[in-house]
């Protein structure tokens, strides 16, 4: 009985002890907490969703490339825009258009090619249309076109004869 | 009068048979196609051996096709392309006019050597028009 009672106030005792300690780490803890400190319009928050528009520095690199790459593509069809450099946009929305309608050709007649070694031969006829094909590719896009043609020749990809 | 008659036969048979003989160097060269150690190709063969060899398949020639696109713009390319009696084939293409050139010189019975790169530009175009390449029997 005795002992039971030393053991019940040694054990009090170490609660309290306990007790005091935790209280003292709270008062040791830095009052400045990620976790407590509010959100600052400043700090980029990558936690929030794609539609929050409310950082600015989220959006000050971003928005000037977004803009000018806006303008650009609407400047294709439109060319109203101003730009930010001085070009006309109607000239380069038409180079854009030009290029854009030489790798569009290239890219025909190369798939012409490609179908001509997935059947595995190509006719008389079927080569002089290919050819003529090949001619009407601006000039950069001629040799390259010829070249795949001669490779799918030499290769025993296509079977035919120029 | 059947002597006559008889004499008059062997004539023309020895006529007959003379027609064909002919004289001087004939250097036949059927086609031959090597691919190299880089991936290019090389081709050469006399045109005649190669027209008239006893296969079906062996073949070699080069030529040109010029294409008006209106508006004083040209489009000229030129290729070579060969056969052996294997079925190898080679092929090459140019928009070179030197190149141009070398081919347009081709003539009948030529002898022809072009090398192909490994992407398929013609590098070389050989031409070698002699008598030697004539077949024999065959007149121009």
């Amino acid at each position: 009985m005795k002992a039971l009672a030393i053991l019940s106030l040694v054990q009090t005792a170490l609660l309290i002890l306990l007790f005091g300690r935790v209280l003292s780490l709270e008062g040791q803890l830095p009052m400045e907490s990620p976790m407590e400190q509010p959100p600052s319009a400043n700090v980029p928050l990558y936690s929030q969703t794609a539609n929050d528009y409310s950082g600015e520095a989220y959006w000050s690199i971003d928005e000037v490339q977004l803009r000018n790459i806006i303008r650009e593509e609407l400047g294709t069809y439109s060319g109203v825009a101003a730009s930010a450099d001085g070009n006309e946009p109607q000239a380069r929305a038409a180079d854009f258009a030009t290029t854009t309608e030489k790798q569009y050709q290239f890219d025909s007649v190369s798939q012409r090619i490609e179908y001509f070694a997935s059947v595995g031969r190509i006719s008389d006829s079927e080569m002089q249309v290919l050819q003529m094909e090949i001619a009407n590719l601006d000039q950069a896009n001629r040799p390259l076109a010829l070249r795949k043609l001669t490779q799918a020749l030499n290769s025993g990809a296509i079977e035919g004869r120029f | 009068m059947k002597i006559k008659i008889r004499t008059y036969v062997l004539a023309a048979v020895f006529v007959l048979f003379s027609v064909g003989a002919v004289a001087g160097l004939v250097n036949p060269f059927p086609v031959s196609i090597t691919t190299n150690d880089d991936g290019s190709v090389s081709a050469n063969g006399n045109m005649a051996t190669a027209r008239f060899s006893e296969n079906e398949v062996e073949y070699i020639g080069c030529g040109t096709r010029t294409v008006d696109l209106g508006g004083g713009d040209t489009f000229i390319f030129g290729f070579c392309q060969a056969g052996d009696s294997d079925e190898a084939e080679a092929f090459c293409s140019t928009e070179n006019p030197e190149v141009l050139q070398a081919i347009k010189s081709i003539s009948s019975y030529s002898f022809l050597s072009f090398l192909a790169s490994d992407v398929g530009d013609c590098l070389r175009v050989g031409v070698s028009t002699q008598s030697v390449y004539i077949p024999s029997g065959k007149v121009k």
